[in-house]
């Protein structure tokens, strides 16, 4: 009862208040603001009562009948319940939370902000791993795009189809149609609206500065119509340019028209001389055709296609046809096939293998393992992503241990479990979001590292697009669901005694160690499963590179020249100036050995020549073959290729006398298994299948060299003697020791002197051109492949240090009490390394089965290995074994030095 | 006795129907605390109408939960601090329809008990 000198006395009111309140058991905060209102109330009442007259006591007694209601208590307690399941923001200090759910999201992510700000260490190892991985993946995402999902630069790329040829032994290969074919596709296919064909050439340009060679293509007059192209200056091909009597015209390309003419508007009309032939020129093409080898183009020259009337088996031609409205790819494949059988059944000897296909410009464009290397990315970098997530997981799964009893009391005052998922999650988005845009510029300066790894062109023009930006943004905002929903779901359910339990124990429980566990075993599976494929991929290339070519490639320079009309009109011109040539190159200081031959070694195309063998009866696909090519007498000391059998050539075999040939290793293998080959008589067949030209006799065997492709046997090769079978084409290699630059302008040199107007192409190393060609292109692969393998392997020895060194803390009594009741250092950190692999152990089970699994499903990439390579295997699983063990040492040497008395005492 | 219990028992069903339009519409003007408010009621209905503690904050409590009415404590110079209440936008939504039924409501009562007292 308030006493009369303390009527304004709170303290009086405030015990009856309080007492009628007791049963309500209202929250501390709440009571006190619900007692000092009421008892303000009270006074005020009591105040205006004794003003107005009344006694203390009345006053007091009239007072406290404000608060006689028995509805009181059970109005307020309604009003209470209602209120105090409201839940409750985690952190939030007031418990009127706004109804607004957006001003609660909002909310839940500056308390979240705010507490990684708070956690700078731990926000910066999550933000850093997540960055790396979905940089990893955008920059996947943005080669996919760019390969895959990027329309080809032409109008009519939809319906645009690549038509090709290929044995039937080799369904998928891609080459190029004869102009027979080319015309029979042309005549008898119903499923294109307009079908066209280019093919390159190298032409002598003359009459414009110093002469040069240039790529020319060479293309039916509907090229550009048929590919939806459009001149940025003048016109392109008129319709029926390309048959005969026509005026000579060429249409520039971007590219030579900026460098060479330095974008001159007035070139329309000028006249270049190529291989001495006037040409006007009519227009300058778009550059968005530039990409691929048509990068490398110079300009385009209307081909005449119709006036060859044989069969021939040169295939030159890339043929385009654009479908009909209402065909697709598939329905041109089938009108294809129909008509490869008219072909098979009408030309035997030249078609009698022949398949026509048909390819989507997007699959035309890239090469058939791009498909199956970009998944494998993908599954690669997927996989590193899950990783990271795992990871981050481990990191907030020990940030969250640590709020265990806070998340527990919560839950238990009323708090609800979405608003704590809420929390949870929109914590993890935050995290997402920066990582999302540390990975995004992570993946922007990358790029530029891509671009220099390879000389693809395509590739050049990579570039993070709205798509791969789109990807990025979704990626960062999934991956808290990854990593942030899961943990969030576990902590929130209400296992409330085990987790208030929990974090008053002294140690781990067995439901927070399963769940590390099972943490660093995905974090090992998924890191083996990456280090294998990575692996695999990479032993593929390097054993690209091992593969012998049957050729010594180092010290030799090669260069190409042109002898064409009307200067080098006939074989004899040709073969005077080859021999001075050589001559000069031979006189030359520091030169071992020169040569000159039609084809570069394994770099330039193989043409595939059918011959008979005297004394054989053979027909259709018993017919024999091999590569041609044709070489001087000391072509096999400039290459170092053995000589196995019989004679090389030599200066004797010149175009008057006997026709002579030496062929490979693999040809005899083919062709004469069990006889020598010297003395044979075969007879070359011309296009149409009918023998051409004298017999000639085999002199000589030499070893095998290798085809472009090198994970197929070396092909069957015959060689001619240059001055028996001189083309316009024709190169020239020297083998020296001395300085590449040097020699190269001596080499130039040299050549000039011979002929002030040769057109030259450029001076280069064949190893540099066998490296360009073979191996430049996987560089890239291999470079990606090891990037992902190695964060990889850091993301998940950083997981197991991790797991390792918080359990280890968690531990950290036990080991005292094991280390105060006698315990060496070294039995203790052997305990505690031993527990920490068990999980590892497993995980390295199971990633093992992964990657075989994922190996099996690449296994047509593989070269030079298998699915179940023992060294790669071994290599990675003890790499990651000892990196384990490594990095769970560290904490358990930490905690086996650590003073048990000083561990115990903290408690 | 049983007459003023029965005329007690209507009192208290009137006071829950219309406690709340009289509670907002006092805060229409400025912010109150609660014992304010019930001084006004009390002087506004000529004593007709009197709001104890016990029904009075419960009241507030509940309207403060909808949203309708927000507390604070306010400490004003040279007094000590207390828990005033304003209406909030929603609060003066809900005032201006319950208005507009109470208005329609005493009609159709006039309108009844006219037409019998005729």
């Amino acid at each position: 009862m308030p006493d009369r000198s303390t009527a304004d006395s709170k303290a009086g009111w405030r015990e009856e208040i309080r007492v009628r309140l007791a049963g309500l058991h209202l929250p501390p905060a709440r009571e006190a603001d619900v007692i000092e209102e009421l008892s303000q109330h009270l006074d005020d009442r009591y105040r205006e009562l004794c003003a107005g007259g009344a006694s203390h006591e009345a006053a007091v007694r009239e007072s406290l009948a404000e608060l006689d209601d028995t509805d009181l208590v059970r109005e307020l307690a309604g009003v209470e319940r209602e209120r105090a399941r409201e839940p409750l923001a985690i952190g939030s200090g007031s418990a009127a939370a706004s109804p607004r759910a957006l001003f609660g999201l909002w909310h839940d992510v500056r308390f979240g902000a705010r507490l990684l700000i708070k956690d700078k260490g731990v926000t910066f190892v999550v933000v850093v791993t997540l960055a790396i991985a979905i940089a990893a993946n955008t920059i996947v995402f943005g080669l996919s795009d760019l390969l895959w999902f990027t329309p080809v630069p032409v109008a009519n790329a939809k319906r645009l189809a690549a038509i090709f040829a290929a044995d039937e032994r080799s369904t998928t290969s891609r080459d190029p149609l004869s102009i027979p074919q080319y015309r029979d596709v042309v005549r008898q296919s119903a499923a294109f609206d307009s079908v066209a064909a280019m093919f390159g050439r190298q032409l002598s340009l003359t009459g414009a500065g110093e002469p040069q060679p240039v790529i020319a293509v060479l293309a039916t007059a509907n090229i550009f119509t048929t590919l939806g192209l459009d001149p940025v200056l003048g016109r392109t091909f008129l319709p029926a340019e390309d048959t005969p009597g026509r005026p000579n015209v060429a249409v520039l390309s971007h590219r030579f028209w900026t460098s060479r003419f330095q974008a001159d508007p007035g070139v329309v009309g000028r006249t270049l001389i190529l291989n001495g032939t006037p040409h006007a020129v009519v227009g300058v093409l778009t550059p968005t055709i530039e990409v691929g080898s048509l990068g490398q183009v110079d300009l385009w020259i209307p081909a005449d296609t119709s006036s060859s009337t044989t069969r021939q088996r040169d295939r030159d031609l890339a043929v385009y046809g654009v479908l009909r409205d209402g065909q697709t790819v598939a329905s041109a494949n089938a009108d294809l096939a129909a008509i490869t059988e008219r072909l098979r059944r009408d030309y035997p000897v030249t078609d009698g293998r022949l398949l026509i296909h048909a390819l989507s410009m997007r699959d035309a464009n890239v090469s058939p393992d791009t498909p199956i290397l970009l998944t494998m990315a993908g599954v690669v970098v997927g996989l590193v992503l899950l990783l990271a997530c795992a990871n981050v997981g481990t990191v907030m799964q020990a940030r969250a241990s640590t709020r265990q009893r806070e998340i527990a009391l919560r839950l238990a005052l009323g708090a609800t479990r979405a608003r704590l998922v809420r929390q949870l999650i929109s914590e993890g988005a935050f995290l997402g979001v920066i990582s999302g845009a540390v990975g995004v510029a992570l993946a922007a300066a990358a790029v530029p590292g891509v671009k220099l790894l390879t000389s693809d062109s395509y590739i050049q023009t990579l570039e993070l697009s709205t798509d791969t930006l789109i990807f990025a943004a979704v990626l960062s905002i999934l991956t808290p669901v990854l990593f942030g929903v899961i943990p969030a779901l576990q902590s929130s359910r209400p296992n409330l005694n085990e987790d208030l339990k929990d974090a008053a124990r002294v140690g781990p429980s067995r439901r927070l160690h399963n769940r590390r566990s099972a943490l660093v075993i995905t974090q090992v599976a998924f890191a083996l499963t990456v280090l294998i494929i990575s692996g695999l991929v990479v032993r593929s290339v390097f054993a690209r590179e091992q593969v012998p070519l049957g050729i010594a490639s180092a010290d030799v320079l090669c260069v190409r020249v042109r002898f064409d009309p009307p200067k080098y009109g006939d074989d004899d011109s040709r073969i005077r100036t080859v021999d001075a040539v050589l001559a000069r190159l031979s006189a030359l200081p520091g030169v071992d050995s020169v040569a000159a031959t039609s084809r570069v070694p394994v770099f330039d195309p193989e043409p595939q020549r059918q011959f008979t063998i005297a004394g054989r009866q053979q027909s259709g696909s018993e017919i024999p073959w091999a590569v041609e090519a044709t070489m001087t007498s000391r072509f096999r000391e400039v290459m170092k290729l053995p000589v196995l059998d019989g004679r090389s050539f030599t200066n004797e075999d010149r175009a008057a006398s006997a026709r002579v040939a030496v062929i490979s290793r693999e040809a005899v293998r083919r062709y004469w298994p069990s006889q020598s080959p010297l003395g044979q008589r075969i007879t070359l067949l011309d296009g149409a299948g009918n023998p051409t030209g004298d017999a000639i006799a085999i002199v000589g065997v030499v070893d095998d060299v290798k085809g472009v492709s090198l994970t197929e046997p070396a092909p069957p090769r015959i060689y001619f003697p240059l001055a028996q079978r001189v083309g316009e084409s024709v190169v020239f290699t020297v083998r020296t020791a001395r300085d590449t630059t040097l020699m190269a302008a001596l080499f130039r040199g040299a050549l000039r002197a011979e002929d002030a107007d040769l057109a030259l192409s450029e001076i280069r190393p064949l190893d540099t051109m066998l490296d360009t060609r073979l191996f430049r292109p996987f560089l890239l692969v291999v470079a990606l492949f090891a990037a992902f393998a190695a964060i990889g392997l850091v993301l998940a020895l950083t997981g197991v240090y991790g797991v390792a060194a918080f359990s280890t803390g968690q531990r950290r009594h036990e080991i005292a009490i094991r280390l105060a009741l006698g315990a060496t250092s070294a039995e203790v950190t052997r305990l505690v390394v031993a527990r920490s692999f068990r999980p590892i152990g497993v995980g390295l089970l199971l990633g093992a089965l992964g990657g075989w699994s994922v190996a099996n499903i690449m296994r047509g990439l593989l070269f030079g290995t298998t699915t179940l390579d023992p060294s790669i295997y071994i290599t990675v699983i003890a790499l990651l074994a000892f990196g384990g063990v490594a990095a769970s040492f560290v904490p358990a040497r930490r905690a086996a030095a650590s003073d048990p008395a000083f561990v115990l005492k903290q408690g | 006795m049983q007459h003023n219990s029965r005329a007690a028992g209507l009192d208290r069903e009137l006071k829950k129907g219309s406690a709340e339009l009289l509670i907002l519409s006092l805060l229409e003007d400025q912010s109150r605390h609660g014992y304010d408010l019930s001084k006004l009621i009390e002087a506004r209905s000529e004593g007709v109408l009197k709001f104890r503690v016990a029904s009075l904050y419960p009241l507030l409590y509940r309207l403060e939960k909808r949203g309708w009415i927000q507390g604070r404590w306010i400490e004003k110079s040279g007094q000590r601090r207390r828990r005033y209440y304003k209406l909030t936008p929603a609060g003066a939504q809900i005032l201006k329809s319950q208005r507009s039924t109470w208005r329609a409501f005493a009609d159709a009562i006039s309108r009844i008990a006219g037409i019998e007292h005729a």
